[in-house]
């Protein structure tokens, strides 16, 4: 979606993006390794409820409705893209650096979504079902489009 | 429509109007219904009858879209997959709570989202508190007119 800003700045609007962690390292790492992100445009719910998260009404992976998910599928990632997948996956998790596990961290069950916004009206709204079932960048575009050039 | 219709239409606004309180969250806006809600609940209920289910969102107001996947969203779980449904309704965009006119000021007629179980509107977006990559804390800065909200599961 990222690579879609210049797109939406272009219809006057802008993206901005939300993640989960702890700490604002993470973060800084994940900017690091996706130049592509704007910083200025990506925050992090750093509660340890994911209060940004349950205000929108995003559930977890453990509450998936199985009638409504479609099939997992692994990432097309390339094997270099995998290297640098395996090798940061751990310093990036949503795991508090003196956290004490029992279980799986409730930050890597939260599922996302994606929002338009035209003005006080929400015109698209999409709730990730699993883990990158996310919707094609090219229908959200479309979308805000199609909405903001409405009047 | 008829008296009875109406009647019958008052009575599923009361029912409408508890379950939208119960289930919306604090911090999302209240939903009070329009007038012409009457009309649209019981044009809804009558295609939620025929196909023998009775969805406690069903009652609310007529969708605008339907999810691409089977896009239901009547239950608590997670069970907005895709694209979510969107109705349109009356949101209190949060006036000062002690001043009953800005309160009413700010109720004005917008778009919402149905995410599981939950009454979603603009404010929802604009007043949850963040960490930037800084490590400070600030409201998710938004233009207020024109914006791509994206939600990533965790960084890794």
């Amino acid at each position: 979606m990222a690579k879609k800003r210049p797109e939406i700045q272009k219809e006057g609007g802008d993206i901005a993006f939300v993640s989960v962690s702890p700490t604002a390292e993470k973060l800084r790492k994940f900017l690091e390794l996706n130049p592509n992100v704007p910083e200025e445009r990506i925050f992090v719910d750093s509660s340890k409820t994911f209060e940004a998260y349950k205000a929108v009404g995003f559930g977890k992976l453990t509450d998936a409705d199985a009638s409504t998910k479609p099939k997992m599928k692994p990432p097309g990632f390339s094997v270099k893209e995998w290297w640098k997948y395996i090798t940061n996956v751990v310093a990036l998790c949503p795991i508090a650096p003196n956290e004490k596990l029992t279980g799986p961290p409730e930050g890597v069950l939260r599922l996302g979504g994606t929002f338009v916004l035209k003005g006080n009206d929400i015109v698209y709204a999409w709730a990730d079902a699993l883990p990158g079932a996310h919707p094609d960048p090219e229908d959200v575009v479309q979308a805000a489009k199609n909405a903001w050039s409405e009047s | 429509m008829n008296e009875e219709e109406e009647e019958e239409g008052g009575s599923e606004m009361m029912r409408a109007t508890t379950l939208t309180t119960t289930l919306t969250s604090s911090n999302a806006a209240s939903l009070l219904l329009s007038s012409s809600l009457p009309r649209k609940i019981s044009s809804f209920n009558t295609k939620v009858n025929h196909r023998g289910k009775k969805s406690a969102f069903g009652v609310i107001v007529t969708p605008q879209r339907r999810g691409r996947f089977v896009g239901r969203t009547n239950s608590l779980k997670n069970s907005s997959a895709g694209e979510c449904e969107l109705v349109e309704c009356e949101v209190d965009f949060g006036g000062d709570e002690k001043d009953d006119d800005a309160e009413k000021m700010s109720t004005i007629k917008a778009c919402v989202a149905n995410i599981n179980g939950n009454t979603i509107d603009a404010s929802a977006l604009r007043n949850v508190t963040l960490m930037n990559s800084k490590g400070n804390l600030e409201k998710l800065p938004l233009t207020g007119d024109k914006d791509v909200v994206v939600y990533l599961r965790h960084l890794g």
